[in-house]
């Protein structure tokens, strides 16, 4: 049964690759991607003493968008289109599990994502040595936390795309992203709060985003500053608690979703 | 193990329809089991639940009542779709992927890897004589060459039970006949057979039964040679040296008179006796007497009138 379901997902994560590869907007976003962290290095020229901080912030920012911005191009129509096109039709004739198509989804965007971050890492990384940045394991630290966010985003995309249509899935990730990165001002105004109906309000919102600002070492990155143990376990486990609770969720209203 | 192959048991399915989203009944208490090892064709008019019957059979959707099984076991549970191929009535293609990465993507889904399942890719390829268009971009394919493709994809997993809805449709003659010989081939081997066609001769070569489908229910199944088709006269071919004794046992006394000097009139079955006993007499040479009974298609029609009248 596992081996099966693994050659399933295989298989629709490799299509899920394919499409994405010979999909020209999709080569162009990761091609201005590129573009804007070699820009960095125009903007890094226009300060004065303070370069090699504007690179790094600048490719840090540009990570993070183009990671946001991919999720939301590559998970907008990953349903929607399936069974728009009908092409659903075909792997579920299959013994494929519903659970098997959404996985192989997830695993295919991954691999997308993956391809896109490792490129553009290396890129922004060559580009900080060549400028004799000094590089520190804060620096890989936050990287592969900025890469955790894109999971993250890719799960709860995929849970969106589960029942909604594409322009409502890019609200809702959108807001999740941005209020993902607020959460700890918003618990912080919620404790300022006078009324008790913003208080609830705000506290509600804080509980029920994940915290994204809990997977941002980019500071301690830039200024090379240790990172205590303890942050990064909690960071770990907001990622892996959150991604499981996205996942499951697709995965609950996708099994009962009629696709006629 | 189960009795049938494929089994509707009391089936309805519905789907929301209008601004209030009020159920539109597609298939009403469909009842129909397939037997293994055997051939059935469904037929029935555009809109008669025909392609919603082989998707439920598929378990692609689920029946609002009634059950679906697959050898027993209900058609929406994944594993029972393991030896099912279905070839859908227009083939959902990716439209970036080519045709070997489809069929390659066709057979891992069916749980096929590695070596077995690139030979088995090349063997449909070729068996549909696609080899040549392996690489090409599934958007480039032509009609036909489509729907040998769709044939390609459910024949990939070398499945017990085919599920075929139009399966000639977009064929040229010779595809048509070479698919045929397939499904018979096919069904010999003790592969299941469950199709859909408009094209009823397609019907009567390759099924064993036959079952009529009108307004969601199944009107009818049989074989096509029990379908009772009344006798409605003759088609007599003869030669009488006064033509005008032929009239008297023409329908509307109507005589052909053909170029060779013989005529051909129809003859109503109360007519036979005399015609025959004029030709004992030697007044009249019969060079042929041929029943004439009603095409299946007027038959087909009858049937599905008479099971409305009886609703």
């Amino acid at each position: 049964m596992l081996r099966l379901a693994l050659i399933q997902m295989r298989a629709i994560a490799v299509n899920v690759w394919r499409a994405s590869v010979r999909d020209r907007i999709l080569l162009i976003l990761w091609a201005s991607a590129l573009l804007c962290i070699l820009f960095s290095l125009v903007l890094g020229k226009m300060t004065i003493g303070n370069e090699e901080s504007v690179l790094q912030t600048a490719g840090f920012w540009v990570m993070g968008i183009w990671g946001l911005v991919s999720v939301l191009y590559l998970g907008s129509n990953i349903v929607r289109q399936e069974i728009y096109q009908k092409t659903i039709y075909f792997i579920l004739s299959r013994p494929v599990h519903r659970t098997s198509f959404l996985l192989g989804k997830f695993f295919g965007m991954i691999i997308v994502l993956a391809s896109l971050f490792f490129i553009l890492a290396l890129c922004w990384l060559l580009l900080l040595l060549s400028k004799g940045v000094p590089l520190n394991a804060g620096h890989l630290i936050a990287l592969a936390f900025i890469f955790g966010e894109w999971v993250l985003l890719a799960s709860f995309s995929l849970f969106f795309a589960a029942f909604t249509s594409p322009l409502l899935h890019n609200f809702f990730l959108v807001g999740l992203s941005f209020l993902g990165h607020w959460s700890r001002d918003l618990y912080l105004f919620s404790e300022n709060a006078h009324s008790a109906i913003a208080k609830t309000l705000l506290s509600a919102i804080y509980h029920v985003l994940p915290n994204l600002d809990a997977l941002n070492f980019r500071q301690a990155a830039l200024y090379n500053e240790p990172i205590d143990a303890g942050l990064l376990i909690t960071a770990g486990a907001v990622l892996l608690a959150w991604m499981l609770t996205a996942l499951v969720g697709a995965h609950l209203i996708f099994s009962r979703r009629r696709l006629l | 193990m189960s009795e049938f192959a494929l089994e509707w048991r009391s089936v309805s399915f519905a789907v929301p329809h209008g601004f209030w989203m009020r159920p539109k009944t597609i298939i009403d208490g469909l009842d129909l089991a397939v037997a293994p090892g055997s051939a059935v064709g469904l037929v029935g008019p555009n809109g008669a639940g025909k392609t919603t019957t082989l998707k439920l059979g598929a378990g692609l959707i689920h029946p609002g009542s009634g059950r679906v099984l697959i050898n027993g076991e209900p058609a929406t549970k994944s594993q029972s779709r393991r030896r099912l191929g279905l070839l859908t009535e227009t083939q959902y293609v990716y439209p970036h992927l080519r045709l070997k990465e489809w069929l390659t993507m066709a057979a891992a889904l069916s749980g096929w890897k590695g070596l077995p399942r690139r030979k088995r890719v090349e063997e449909v390829l070729e068996r549909m004589e696609l080899t040549g268009q392996a690489d090409q971009a599934m958007r480039t394919l032509s009609k036909g060459q489509t729907q040998r493709a769709g044939l390609a994809q459910a024949f990939v997993h070398e499945p017990d039970i085919l599920l075929l809805d139009e399966p000639m449709s977009g064929l040229d003659p010779f595809w048509r006949f070479r698919i045929q010989q397939m499904l018979m081939q096919y069904k010999s081997s003790g592969g299941t057979l469950f199709f859909s066609s408009h094209i009823l001769s397609d019907v009567e070569r390759i099924s064993d039964q036959v079952a009529l489908i009108s307004d969601g229910a199944i009107r009818w199944k049989g074989r096509l040679s029990d379908m009772p088709r009344r006798l409605t006269g003759y088609e007599v071919r003869c030669r009488a040296q006064n033509p005008s004794v032929l009239k008297k046992f023409a329908r509307n006394s109507r005589v052909e008179l053909q170029p060779d000097g013989a005529c051909v009139l129809s003859v109503d079955p109360e007519q036979k006796e005399a015609l025959l006993n004029a030709c004992a007499a030697g007044h009249v040479a019969i060079e042929s007497l041929r029943p004439i009974r009603p095409q299946i298609e007027e038959v087909l029609f009858e049937f599905n009138l008479l099971a409305k009248e009886k609703d």
